[in-house]
C-alpha cells in the first residue's frame, strides 16, 4: 500500500523539498470498517492531529475487515495519541464528520476513481503505483517537462 | 405450496443482502452528501509547489 511504503520516502524528498504537495482524500469502499477508520481520522483531525492518526492506521493495518478499525479500536488508539478521549468518542459515535469523508469519495468518484491508492499528479492518473522508484520516475518526469 | 414460499423467502433474502453490499463504490450505505458539502483538507507541504500529488485511499 502507497501510505505505508512509499509516502514517508516522498514526504521527505519531494514535500519537504517544496516540489511537491501531497494531499490525502479518503475513498471508503471495503466495508464498515474503512468508513469507521475515515471517520475517526476526521475526528483526530478536528483535534489538529490528522497525519499522526492517519499514520498510527496504517501502522495498525492487519487486514480486511478483521476487527482492526471497529469503534472500540479506534477510540483506543485515540487514547494512545493524547486526543480528548470524550471529544473524540462523541465525534466518532454521533458520525460527525460522516458527510466529510463522503464529500471525499463523492470527489473521488467524479475524478474517476475506482481503485484505491489511486493517484493524481497535476490532475492526471498515475496508479498504480508498484514501488517508490516508480513514483520517484513520474515525479521526475513531470519536473522535468517543460 | 410451501415449496413456493420457501423459494420467495430465500429470493427475498438474496435481494436485502445485495442491497447491503451495494453502493456504486464497492461496499457500505449509499448516502447521499448534501449539496455544497466540502470534503477534506488534508495538505503536506508548499502551496508553491510545482507539482500536486493527491492520492484517494482507504485505510483499510
Amino acid at each position: 500500500m502507497f501510505a505505508r511504503s512509499a509516502s514517508p520516502q516522498l514526504i521527505n524528498e519531494y514535500v519537504n523539498t517544496g516540489k511537491v504537495r501531497y494531499v490525502f482524500k479518503s475513498f471508503p469502499f471495503l466495508g464498515e470498517e474503512s468508513y469507521y477508520a475515515a471517520e475517526a481520522a476526521e475526528c483526530a483531525s478536528d483535534q489538529g492531529k490528522f497525519w499522526e492518526y492517519h499514520d498510527l492506521l496504517f501502522s495498525r493495518w492487519q487486514g480486511e475487515g478483521v476487527g482492526t478499525f471497529l469503534p472500540d479500536k479506534l477510540k483506543a488508539y485515540a487514547g494512545e495519541m493524547a486526543l480528548d478521549s470524550q471529544t473524540f468518542a462523541s465525534c466518532l459515535d454521533t458520525r460527525r464528520r460522516e458527510f466529510t469523508v463522503l464529500a471525499d469519495k463523492r470527489d473521488g468518484a467524479q475524478a474517476g476513481v475506482k481503485y484505491t491508492p489511486t493517484l493524481f499528479l497535476n490532475g492526471q492518473v498515475i496508479s498504480p503505483i508498484s514501488d517508490y522508484e516508480q513514483l520517484k520516475t513520474k515525479i521526475e518526469d513531470a519536473l522535468a517537462a517543460p | 405450496m410451501s415449496v413456493r414460499i420457501a423459494l420467495i423467502v430465500a429470493a427475498l433474502a438474496l435481494l436485502a443482502t445485495a442491497c447491503r453490499s451495494g453502493d456504486g463504490g464497492g461496499g457500505g450505505p449509499q448516502v447521499t452528501v448534501p449539496p455544497g458539502t466540502v470534503g477534506s483538507q488534508h495538505v503536506l507541504g508548499s502551496p508553491q509547489a510545482p507539482l500536486e500529488l493527491i492520492e484517494y485511499a482507504d485505510f483499510q
